[in-house]
């Protein structure tokens, strides 16, 4: 017992000498924008210590909650590991590990800065799509296909595409939490049963389609009265797979579709959304050809 | 009595009642009580507006105009036209999913001390009751561990109890969870008092009369005492002298299924004209409530069914580790006891019997931890929930604390009377030093164990809740926001930002905006059910980068975002 008090106490007195300085913070910062390029972003450690976003301008802070994922990181040439290494139960090994498992190598040692640290990890093989279906979504032709094939369409408006049926059928790029992370991804909510088309004419094809896919935010959770979203990727017509996502399974979820069959020449990409139950399905998509 | 006393000598007991306060014990109750209210009120001004305070705020004030529309229709000769239902219904409608008691207290206590007299701001006015009874539930956790304990075991029980930071924070507020946790302890000081004086019978039906006017916790308060009647008055009951001896024992159980629904029904005016109809939207209201998403041990759990034992899980995190420790010594002593004498007498060897009054303190310790530890039980709210739990737990906390001052004293008898002081010292400091560190932030709350705000969040326990941290940027907000500007303040709601501007702390110009669209400035409260609200703020404004924050120890609380001109 004297020793949990002595313990207890002598937390809070270590406690102030764990925590960064505002100076810190600017040095670090100042580090990071000194070295910055196209391409690069930097990864906190632990994950949830945004008060760097306060000083880390021009280079995108990622927070990927508990679980990120290669997929998070392969578009970035180089990652800035910013970590808080003497706060309580903080463990940049952890990330350091993480990022190492997804290929990415330690350009140097870490830097200090006061009770920062700062350490930049290369990407060996960036991913960089040959086309980015969020990206080119403005561009699309959408419609819902009425039960006897005909189209309802939805008219492009600025870089959205509302759907006269709802106002929440506004097919558009956003960035959207799914799984505790930003996920920039296209806004394709089910209109019901009849499939939502997000149609992208003369894409150019590679070995691959990547897709991710998943309800936004806490109603993901829920089970109560709602239903399954059943996307459908097609080329040419031809379906070339497809994906659900089910009440009550949180997470992005994601799919590869071998292309190398059709790599080289253009199709016409299409993302067929639907669900028996449309409500509350707030479903966002993000596709890539590679 | 109590196996402790054989440890601790009691002071002189009152001849025939020896659970009566002795002398000088209601004086020290008093003192508690008065200690405990001025602490309260002293600290209460940066203790920000939860969001159902705000709502309570705006119910209070309708229940307390019933009261001026009775004074006045009696003024005006139609005495009872205040007693029709539509009036009736025309000031209890809201939030009529609580009974009445304490926001009628609050709302009355607004219109005096800060209406009419001006002796208290805008949110005082409605939480001095609370204060009040916060200050009550020191005096009866002191009377009560007096006898069962020692008194200066009592008295660190009541240091103990609102040293914890979250228990401090509840104790400000115009809301049900402190007052609950007092009225659970009148009626269980009432029965127990009832054991050896058959008068306390009856004040034991009107104390769960008060408590089911208070909150719907109440309900289980009968079934713990029936329990502990059953494993120990009722067998020596029938030994002295039959059913008919056990049947006379059961009063304050007829006093309870008595008075209780009777005070029920007559605080509660809504009741009056449809009380079977509104009574069961009441309870089918509470049966069927949503839960909503918490964050536990990484797992956000927004459906039944939840982790067992979900309810310790979160106490082992949330109360400061030492008494902590304190806390489960002494109830791993009384479960050893309770197991050797109801169970199997091995399990509780080199152990006295657990005697009645320990029993009942045991019971009364779990109830509360043990439902909402069930896995179909909602979740949210956390550590509030379970409150009325504590003060027993502390009286077993009290319990092993003088175990450990005695065992040192006969190690070193020359420090015998300095033992205890000196321990019980060791043991506060790091509470206080901890709410010091954490006031008035209550819900954010994590202990050594879990490593304080960032241990919290790295383990994956929810940051906060409420929205009441939000006062950590209304500061900045008040020096910085244009005139006039509109401001997204995220899960703070119209009663509660009307109450910030009332209390003065928020700039009476600053308009409330609903979302970040209509927005100019947005106050991001983290919560991780909510995260895709701050990504909403970002496409909204474009930009990601916060211009000021509440950050405690680094753990994002509140993060500001201006739109750029």
């Amino acid at each position: 017992m004297v020793a949990a008090a002595v313990l207890s106490l002598a937390y809070y007195l270590r406690l102030p000498g764990t925590l960064p300085s505002e100076a810190d913070y600017r040095a670090a910062a100042a580090d990071i924008a000194s070295q910055a390029r196209d391409g690069d972003a930097v990864l906190l450690s632990p994950h949830w210590a945004e008060r760097a976003r306060l000083f880390v301008t021009g280079v995108p802070v990622l927070n990927l909650g508990r679980a990120p994922a290669r997929e998070d990181l392969y578009r970035f040439r180089r990652i800035f590991l910013l970590a808080l290494p003497e706060l309580p139960r903080s463990s940049p090994g952890a990330e350091e590990a993480f990022l190492r498992s997804i290929d990415f190598k330690p350009a140097g040692p870490a830097q200090p800065h006061g009770r920062l640290s700062v350490r930049l990890f290369e990407n060996p093989a960036p991913a960089i799509p040959r086309f980015d279906f969020t990206a080119g979504v403005a561009d699309a032709h959408v419609f819902i296909r009425r039960p006897d094939g005909s189209e309802e369409l939805c008219p492009r408006r600025e870089d959205r595409h509302p759907c006269p049926r709802a106002g929440w059928i506004d097919v558009h790029a956003e960035l959207k939490e799914i799984a505790a992370k930003p996920q920039r991804c296209v806004w394709a909510h089910p209109a019901g049963s009849e499939p939502l088309v997000i149609e992208y004419p003369d894409v150019e094809l590679g070995d691959e389609l990547r897709v991710m896919g998943g309800i936004v935010g806490q109603i993901v959770y829920r089970t109560e009265n709602y239903g399954t979203v059943l996307m459908e990727v097609k080329v040419d017509g031809q379906r070339l797979g497809s994906m659900d996502f089910p009440p009550g399974k949180p997470g992005e979820k994601r799919a590869r579709f071998d292309t190398r069959a059709l790599k080289g020449a253009r199709h016409t990409v299409s993302f067929e959304v639907s669900a028996a139950n449309p409500d509350m399905r707030h479903f966002c998509f993000d596709a890539g050809a590679f | 009595m109590s196996e402790a006393l054989t440890v601790v000598p009691a002071p002189e007991v009152t001849l025939g009642d020896p659970r009566a306060p002795v002398r000088g014990d209601r004086l020290i109750a008093l003192a508690l009580a008065v200690a405990t209210f001025l602490a309260l009120a002293l600290t209460e001004g940066g203790v920000g507006f939860p969001r159902d305070e705000g709502v309570y705020f705006r119910a209070a004030d309708d229940y307390a105009a019933w009261y001026v529309d009775v004074v006045e229709a009696f003024k005006h000769g139609h005495p009872l036209e205040a007693f029709r239902d539509a009036a009736i219904v025309r000031r209890f409608e809201n939030n009529h999913e609580h009974p009445v008691l304490m926001k009628t207290l609050y709302g009355l206590s607004h219109l005096v001390f800060s209406e009419k007299l001006h002796w208290l701001r805008d949110a005082g006015g409605y939480r001095m009751p609370a204060w009040a009874v916060s200050g009550l539930l020191s005096a009866l956790l002191y009377l009560m561990g007096a006898r069962l304990l020692s008194r200066r075991g009592a008295i660190f029980a009541v240091l103990a109890f609102w040293l914890a930071p979250r228990h401090f924070f509840h104790g400000h507020l115009a809301a049900f969870d402190m007052p609950i946790a007092f009225a659970w302890m009148l009626v269980v000081y009432c029965y127990w008092r009832s054991l050896s004086n058959r008068w306390w019978a009856i004040w034991t039906g009107l104390a769960f009369g008060i408590a089911l006017a208070i909150k719907h916790n109440a309900w289980i308060i009968p079934g713990v005492l029936l329990i502990h009647f059953a494993l120990t008055e009722a067998g020596r009951a029938w030994r002295r002298g039959g059913a008919k001896a056990v049947a006379r024992e059961l009063t304050p159980f007829g006093a309870m299924l008595t008075l209780g629904p009777a005070v029920l029904y007559l605080h509660w005016p809504y009741l009056w004209h449809a009380p079977f109809e509104r009574f069961l939207w009441y309870v089918n209201f509470h049966g069927q409530h949503i839960n909503y998403p918490w964050e536990y041990y990484g797992t956000l759990l927004v459906e039944a069914p939840f982790p067992w034992g979900y309810a310790f899980g979160l106490t082992l995190v949330t109360v400061p580790a030492a008494v902590l420790l304190l806390i489960v010594l002494g109830a791993a002593r009384e479960m050893a006891r309770f197991a050797g004498t109801y169970l199997w007498k091995p399990l509780g060897a080199g152990l006295p019997p657990l005697d009645g009054d320990s029993l009942l303190v045991l019971g009364n310790a779990f109830a509360s931890l043990v439902v909402l530890s069930l896995p179909n039980v909602p979740i949210f709210g956390g550590a509030k929930h379970w409150l009325p739990s504590m003060p027993f737990l502390l009286i077993f906390a009290g319990r092993a604390l003088e175990r450990v001052g005695q065992s040192l004293a006969e190690q070193w008898p020359q420090i015998r009377r300095a033992a205890f002081p000196a321990m019980a010292a060791l043991v506060l400091a790091p509470s206080l030093v901890g709410l010091v560190h954490n006031h008035p932030y209550g819900t954010s709350f994590y202990n050594e164990l879990a490593g304080g705000y960032p241990g919290g969040a790295s383990l994956g326990m929810h940051r906060q809740y409420w929205s009441s941290n939000v006062t950590g940027v209304l500061p900045w907000l008040n020096e910085n926001a244009p005139s006039g500007a509109r401001v997204f303040l995220h899960e703070v709601n119209g009663d509660s930002f009307a109450a910030y501007k009332r209390a003065g702390m928020l700039r009476p110009d600053i308009q409330y905006a609903w979302g970040p669209n209509d927005s100019e400035l947005a106050a991001y409260q983290y919560m991780p059910e909510f995260r895709d609200v701050e990504l909403q703020i970002w496409q909204a404004y474009g930009t990601a980068t916060p211009v000021y924050g509440l950050y405690m120890d680094e753990t994002p609380q509140i993060v500001v975002y201006r739109r750029p001109r």
